[in-house]
């Protein structure tokens, strides 16, 4: 090539391609269009309604967010915990989660991490981390909240280890300074748990509560002082013989805190089983290593039981037991007595409920409300000399339609159905009147909240969320019109905000985590405040946990 | 990426080499006594190139964790440009001032490359070189300036978010330039030179703190509130690969 051959015009093109080159190597701006999908593969986010805030837990990275809405601003904590989250709910009594993280099994890439039962306060408080010696699936608490039992549920009890125990469990007593798990195996007749009921202090010879556990055709009490006050043996009680082919399932537990004893009722048979607890004399106690030796018994309560209650209308206790049949069964405890009272329908739910008294009024006694799920009736009943009067105190409303679920609020004096048509049916518990609540969008969900008792939240697929009024005789129904559909609702106690207002939170259905705050005597559109994606909180301060 | 860039400067470097190549194939060339050639046309004397421009590509290395959700690894790549004008050349000696633009920019290896993370800088500084030898030129440099960085997060449930900050920076650098005698490509044109320089050197700056909000609110919604991202370190060390035309 002649050097005169090169021209100003073959460098510049020369630059204009290099520096086009560079600029394609740079990337310059991309498509976003393929990018709105998928930011973190993240299992649903579900919002547990604390005291004072909202919990989320991203089940997938192990962190959990507390949503709260102090002096009217939503805003995000993450807390980190453990990975693999099995479960996690409020703590009974207390502003709290609880939370289980099963940890992760290590291997050549993976960092072993053990699990744990994490505490966390909605309040910003320090979390507390009890690290347990197996990872269990599942956990129940006592009613205060003071005991957690964390054992294996059948249905997804895989450890993920070389073996595991699955009637082993842990006993966690929330209460003490230092927080150790108690480990204890239940004894098992060939099954493994599938649930566990605490008991209320019963009146043992020594009062004190019970752990019961339930599996597949049998039920296990244990002592909560087990291994500590006392050396007291578990006490399995079979709920078939061995010849029976039967399969039960304990599906609902009572308590007979006076009796003591405890009523099971099963899913795969109709008896009712009762436990009675006899005291024994010290010798008894030496040998049996208890104060009391379960006797079991079963009580005839219909065909198909689906409900049972107790109660106390001034004659004693009595178990009250509704179901497929036509019929009321009324069962004295202590004598295994049982009466039935012939209704109009089957019983799909059953409600009872002690009205308020009123000024001059005398002593309110126990009514109960009979729903059937096919029928569009609904029964009350009042439960004062049920045994005698039978019939007599049973009265029969009509209903718009039948009923697909029912939110009793006895202190309001008031009941809400729901319809398969999602509308609503509210219910005067006192005059028994019937007020049908229409809806053009239909009613998914309803939900109150102790800081405002007079109303009722109403879960919509619309992007309105309703309230109604929940004053007997003067129901009153709005909307608010909100960004998105609302599908779950808390209400934070006044007493509870830096600026003594009760504040409403909305949550709304987004895995990048969606809360709608509004003041809660007053809500309205024009003074809310959203939070959205707050998943993405911390972020970059937490990659190093959520990128092993 | 990465690659993208570097091939990209190689690129640039070859085209450079190469035309240092072919102007000493130039010089072995014999005109017949028929041409004029350019050595016979009266010309300037040449003088030695006062502007320079630049195209350069880097690699930059984040120590903070951070880094993970921006980037799959510790390294990012980026490129920008380059003015100089040498303003006082007693001898061996130079001293130019500069003014650089910068970039970098990456998709987040954490989340299925969901996050994509941004910045550009914009700086001036000196430059001291030496001629140690006739086509190698060692040099220091200091820059000062402005990094923007922003980061997207697509797909947080149903939102884009987007976060961005600005912080002032310091780089000092060092690095070895390797350039060709200065020659004019056309005729009656102004002498040009090639460089080919690598460049190894340290950024000091405060971090990034980032404040996400939704990248677009419909008009009308409730109002969103902002979320802390969280920091990330903007001081690291880098090394550039570069080649520059000098006038």
């Amino acid at each position: 090539m002649k050097p005169g051959g090169l021209t100003r015009r073959h460098v510049l093109t020369a630059f204009a391609l290099l520096g086009a080159a560079h600029v394609g190597a740079c990337g310059g701006d991309f498509d976003t269009s393929d990018e709105s999908q998928g930011w973190g593969a993240r299992s649903d986010l579900k919002a547990v309604p604390l005291d004072s805030a909202l919990a989320f837990v991203d089940a997938t990275h192990g962190t959990a967010f507390m949503v709260d809405a102090h002096l009217g601003t939503p805003h995000a904590r993450p807390i980190e915990v453990g990975h693999t989250v099995a479960k996690y709910e409020k703590r009974n009594g207390k502003d709290e989660l609880l939370v289980l993280s099963r940890g992760l099994v290590g291997t050549r890439d993976v960092k072993d991490e053990p699990p744990a039962l994490w505490v966390l306060p909605a309040a910003g408080g320090v979390p507390v981390k009890v690290p347990l010696d197996a990872r269990y699936t599942s956990f129940a608490q006592s009613a205060d909240g003071t005991f957690v039992m964390l054992f294996f549920a059948e249905t997804n009890a895989k450890a993920g280890e070389v073996a595991f125990n699955p009637n082993q469990m842990a006993l966690v007593n929330l209460s003490t300074p230092t927080i150790a798990p108690r480990t204890l195996t239940v004894p098992s007749l060939g099954g493994v748990p599938t649930a566990i009921d605490f008991s209320p202090v019963l009146a043992l010879k020594q009062p004190r509560p019970l752990v019961l556990v339930r599996s597949k055709n049998y039920v296990t009490l244990l002592d909560l002082l087990h291994g500590q006050a006392e050396n007291r043996e578990e006490i399995s009680i079979p709920l078939t013989l061995p010849e029976d082919g039967r399969t039960l399932f304990p599906v609902q537990v009572e308590w007979d805190v006076v009796g003591p004893g405890v009523f099971i009722r099963v899913s795969g048979g109709s008896d009712i089983f009762s436990v009675r607890f006899a005291p024994l004399d010290e010798a008894a106690t030496a040998v049996a290593k208890n104060d009391f030796r379960a006797v079991l018994s079963q009580l005839a309560a219909g065909t198909s039981p689906s409900s049972m209650v107790l109660y106390n209308a001034g004659e004693g206790t009595r178990l009250l037991v509704a179901g497929a049949d036509k019929a009321l069964f009324v069962i004295d405890p202590v004598s295994s007595r049982t009466v039935q009272i012939p209704i109009e329908h089957e019983v799909g739910w059953l409600s009872v409920w002690t009205p308020v008294a009123g000024p001059g009024a005398g002593e309110p006694t126990p009514q109960a409300l009979l729903l059937p799920s096919k029928a569009s009736k609904a029964t009350f009943v009042d439960l004062l000399k049920l045994e005698s009067l039978k019939t007599r105190n049973l009265e029969v409303v009509n209903l718009t339609a039948p009923a697909t679920g029912l939110s009793p609020f006895p202190a309001q004096g008031l009941a809400v159905l729901q319809h398969m048509d999602r509308s609503l049916t509210v219910l005067d518990l006192a005059a028994r009147t019937v007020s049908p609540i229409r809806s053009d969008v239909g009613i998914g969900g309803l939900r109150a909240s102790g800081a405002t008792p007079s109303t009722l939240y109403m879960l919509t697929p619309s992007e309105r969320l309703g309230l109604l009024t929940l004053v007997p005789g003067r129901l009153g129904v709005s909307d608010i019109r909100l960004d998105a559909p609302a599908t779950e609702v808390l209400v934070t106690p006044a007493a509870l905000e830096p600026d003594m207002v009760s504040r409403l939170l909305v949550v709304h259905a987004d895995n990048g985590g969606y809360v709608t705050v509004m003041n809660a005597a007053t809500p309205t559109r024009e003074t809310a405040k959203s939070i959205r994606g707050f998943v993405a909180t911390d972020l970059l301060s937490r990659t190093e946990r959520n990128v092993p | 990426m990465k690659m993208i860039h570097l091939t990209g400067v190689f690129c640039v470097a070859a085209a450079g080499v190469c035309g240092a190549g072919m102007a000493h194939a130039a010089n072995t060339w014999r005109p017949s006594p028929h041409v004029r050639t350019l050595q016979e046309v009266p010309e300037d004397p040449i003088t030695p190139p006062r502007l320079s421009l630049e195209l350069f590509g880097n690699t930059a290395f984040v120590k903070d964790n951070a880094y993970r959700l921006v980037s799959s690894d510790r390294d990012i790549g980026g490129g920008g440009a380059a003015a100089m004008f040498r303003f006082w050349a007693p001898g061996r000696v130079g001293l130019s001032g500069r003014i650089e633009i910068a970039g970098e920019d990456s998709r987040g290896g954490t989340f299925e490359g969901t996050t994509k993370y941004e910045s550009s800088s914009l700086g001036a500084g000196l430059m001291l070189d030496v001629t140690v030898y006739r086509y190698l030129h060692p040099y220091v440099q200091v820059t000062g300036g402005r990094s923007t960085a922003e980061i997207n997060l697509y797909g947080v449930g149903s939102s884009n978010l987007r976060a961005s900050d600005s912080v002032l920076y310091g780089t000092g650098a060092a690095g070895l330039r390797f350039v060709t005698q200065p020659k004019r490509w056309w005729t009656g044109g102004r002498a040009l030179a090639f460089s080919v320089y690598v460049e190894g050197g340290y950024t000091l700056a405060p971090d990034f703190s980032f404040e996400a909000k939704l990248r677009s609110v419909p008009e009308g919604d409730i109002p969103a509130e902002t979320l802390p991202l969280g920091g990330l370190e903007r001081k690291r060390a880098h090394s550039r690969l570069g080649v520059a035309v000098h006038f």
